[in-house]
C-alpha cells in the first residue's frame, strides 16, 4: 500500500558506454543492480546487443545492452555497479543494461530540441537535451532505437530465447530448492544440466557450491544478497536514512512502488542534498511523503549524486523529526 | 523545429561578396570565413567543455553549455573534408535578435578581413563552400544555410 499515488515525475539519469542519457520516468518500472539478477545467458545466434533474459519476479524480460543499441562503445564485461533499468518497450518490460544509475532529473528542468540534421540517422532517438549537473544530457527515445530491421531481430531473439528461458526457469527453481536444503549431489546434478545447456559459468558456480557443502554449511541459513536493498517500511526507511547519514555515504536511494519509481533521496557524505516524491521536489515535504510507503522496495546506489554537495537542509534535525514521525505511526 | 534558428533563411551565399567584411578563423590548414552579421562573439573551449554527442555526424563535435543551454559545436574542417586537432575556441553563431544556434570550432581568436575583389564561391551546395580567386585553402561558412539545415 502506498499513500502517494502520484508517480515520480521527471527523468531517470543514467550512464551507458561512458555517456549520460535521460529516460522519461513514466516508462521506467524499476532499477536493479545487475549482479542481483538471475540471467539466462544469450543463445548463440542473438544480436550483439542482446544480453540474455532476466528472471526476476513472475515475468522474465529481455536484457539489452543500452550502449550497443545507442552505438557508443560499451564495456565487454559488467562493472560491479552496473544497473538494469526495467523500462517499457512496446508496452512490454525490457531490461536496459547500463554502466550506472546517476539519479533523478526533476520534471521542471528545461530542455531544448536537437536537430535531426546533427545525426547520422534522422531517427530522432535523441530528440532533446537538457543541462544537468553542469553538462548537456540528451533525452533517449527508446523505441526509436529500433528501426524495422532491429525490431525483427528483437522479436526473433525473444522467440529463440523462449526454450532457454523455460529450461533455466526450471533449473532456477531446482537451485532455489537446493538453497533451502543444500546437498552436494544436487548441486553436481544441477552443474551437469547447466553444462548440457552450454552455460559453463553457471555449471562452474554449481560445482563450486557443491565443493563448499559441509555439514555445518548445510545447517546454515542462505546468505543475504549483500547489497543495500530490501522491503521498505517507515521504520526501515528511518533506519536506512540514519545508517547512510551516520556512515557518511554518497549516492542515490531509490524507493519503488509496484511498477514504477516512487521517490529518491540523494546523499553526499552522509548529508541529504535532495529528495523527491511524486511531483514534490521540496526535500522535507518529499521525505515526509516517502514515510507513507508500506511494503515497497528500496535500493541504494553508491556514487556521487547529481544534486552536488550542498545540503538541502539540516539532516540531523530531519532525522529527529522523522524519528518522532515513525514513533507515532501505527 | 529548432526555435533558436530563424524561420526565414537567407539565400545560400548570403553575405559573400567582394569587399564585405567577414570574420576569418583558422582551423587546421584551412581559413574559414564567416558572415559578420551572424557572428555573435567568440569564446574559449577549456578542456571538458565539450560533451560528445552519440550517433552524430563527424562534423558535430558535441554539445557545449552556452547561455545556460546545450548548443552544438561544429567543426568546419571536417565539414570541408579535412582534419584538425581539437578546437581551442569557438565562434558563436546567431541570427539577429535570436539565441546562439551553433558554435563553430576554431584554433584561436579570429580577425575581421575584407573579401578580396575577384573572389567567388566554387560551389554552393552545402553550409561550407570553397572560395576561389586569390584565397588559398579558404572556405566560406554559409550561416544562413546552416541555420536552415539545423531547422529542418
Amino acid at each position: 500500500m502506498i499513500a502517494n499515488e502520484k508517480p515520480l515525475a521527471g527523468w531517470l539519469w543514467l550512464r551507458a558506454g561512458g555517456r549520460d542519457f535521460s529516460l522519461p520516468l513514466e516508462g521506467v518500472r524499476r532499477v536493479s543492480l545487475h549482479r542481483q539478477l538471475r540471467v539466462a545467458p544469450p543463445g548463440p545466434t542473438v544480436p550483439s546487443w542482446w544480453s540474455g533474459v532476466a528472471l526476476e519476479g513472475a515475468r522474465p524480460y529481455p536484457l539489452l545492452k543500452l550502449a550497443e543499441l545507442i552505438g557508443v562503445p560499451g564495456s565487454a564485461t559488467c562493472a560491479e555497479d552496473s544497473v538494469v533499468v526495467v523500462a517499457s518497450l512496446w508496452s512490454q518490460p525490457v531490461g536496459l543494461l547500463c554502466d550506472r544509475f546517476r539519479g533523478i532529473i526533476p520534471a521542471n528542468t528545461p530542455s531544448w530540441p536537437l536537430s535531426p540534421a546533427l545525426f547520422i540517422a534522422a531517427d530522432r532517438a535523441l530528440p532533446r537535451a537538457r543541462l544537468w549537473a553542469g553538462q548537456p544530457v540528451p533525452d533517449l527515445e527508446l523505441e526509436r532505437l529500433f528501426p524495422p530491421a532491429r525490431r525483427a531481430q528483437f522479436d526473433q531473439a525473444l522467440k529463440d530465447s523462449k526454450e532457454y528461458v523455460d529450461q533455466v526457469w526450471d533449473l532456477g527453481e531446482l537451485e532455489q530448492q537446493l538453497a533451502e536444503a543444500p546437498n552436494s549431489e544436487g548441486y553436481l546434478d544441477l552443474a551437469a544440466r547447466y553444462q548440457e545447456l552450454g552455460w559453463q559459468a553457471e555449471a562452474e558456480r554449481m560445482q563450486a557450491r557443491a565443493s563448499q557443502i559441509s555439514p555445518e554449511a548445510m545447517q546454515a541459513a542462505r546468505p543475504a544478497a549483500g547489497a543495500l536493498s530490501g522491503t521498505c517500511s517507515p521504520r526501515v526507511l528511518l533506519e536506512l536514512l540514519q545508517v547512510l547519514w551516520l556512515t557518511g555515504q554518497s549516492g542515490e536511494l531509490l524507493l519503488e512502488a509496484p511498477g514504477r519509481p516512487a521517490g529518491s533521496v540523494s546523499f553526499h557524505s552522509g548529508r541529504i542534498v535532495a529528495a523527491r516524491s511524486g511531483d514534490i521536489a521540496d526535500p522535507r515535504a518529499a521525505l515526509q511523503q516517502l514515510f507513507s510507503l508500506r511494503g515497497e522496495r528500496y535500493q541504494f546506489f553508491p556514487g556521487t549524486p547529481a544534486a552536488g554537495a550542498v545540503p538541502a537542509g539540516d539532516t540531523a534535525a530531519w532525522m529527529s523529526e522523522f524519528e518522532r514521525l515513525v514513533s507515532v505511526t501505527p | 523545429m529548432n526555435s533558436l534558428v530563424p524561420t526565414a533563411a537567407e539565400s545560400p551565399s548570403s553575405g559573400f561578396k567582394p569587399g564585405a567584411v567577414v570574420l576569418c578563423i583558422r582551423r587546421g590548414n584551412l581559413s574559414v570565413l564567416l558572415p559578420r552579421s551572424w557572428v555573435r562573439g567568440m569564446r574559449e573551449l577549456p578542456p571538458g567543455a565539450v560533451t560528445p554527442l552519440p550517433r552524430a555526424n563527424r562534423w558535430v563535435l558535441g554539445l557545449v553549455e552556452e547561455d545556460a543551454r546545450p548548443v552544438p559545436l561544429l567543426d568546419p574542417a571536417i565539414g570541408a573534408g579535412a582534419t584538425a586537432s581539437a578546437p581551442l575556441a569557438a565562434v558563436l553563431l546567431a541570427a539577429p535578435e535570436r539565441g546562439t544556434f551553433a558554435l563553430i570550432g576554431a584554433d584561436g581568436p579570429g580577425r575581421f578581413v575584407s573579401i578580396p575583389e575577384g573572389a567567388s564561391l566554387e560551389d554552393e551546395r552545402g553550409w561550407i563552400n570553397r572560395v576561389q580567386g586569390g584565397m588559398k585553402a579558404t572556405w566560406w561558412l554559409d550561416a544562413g544555410r546552416l541555420a536552415a539545415e539545423l531547422e529542418d
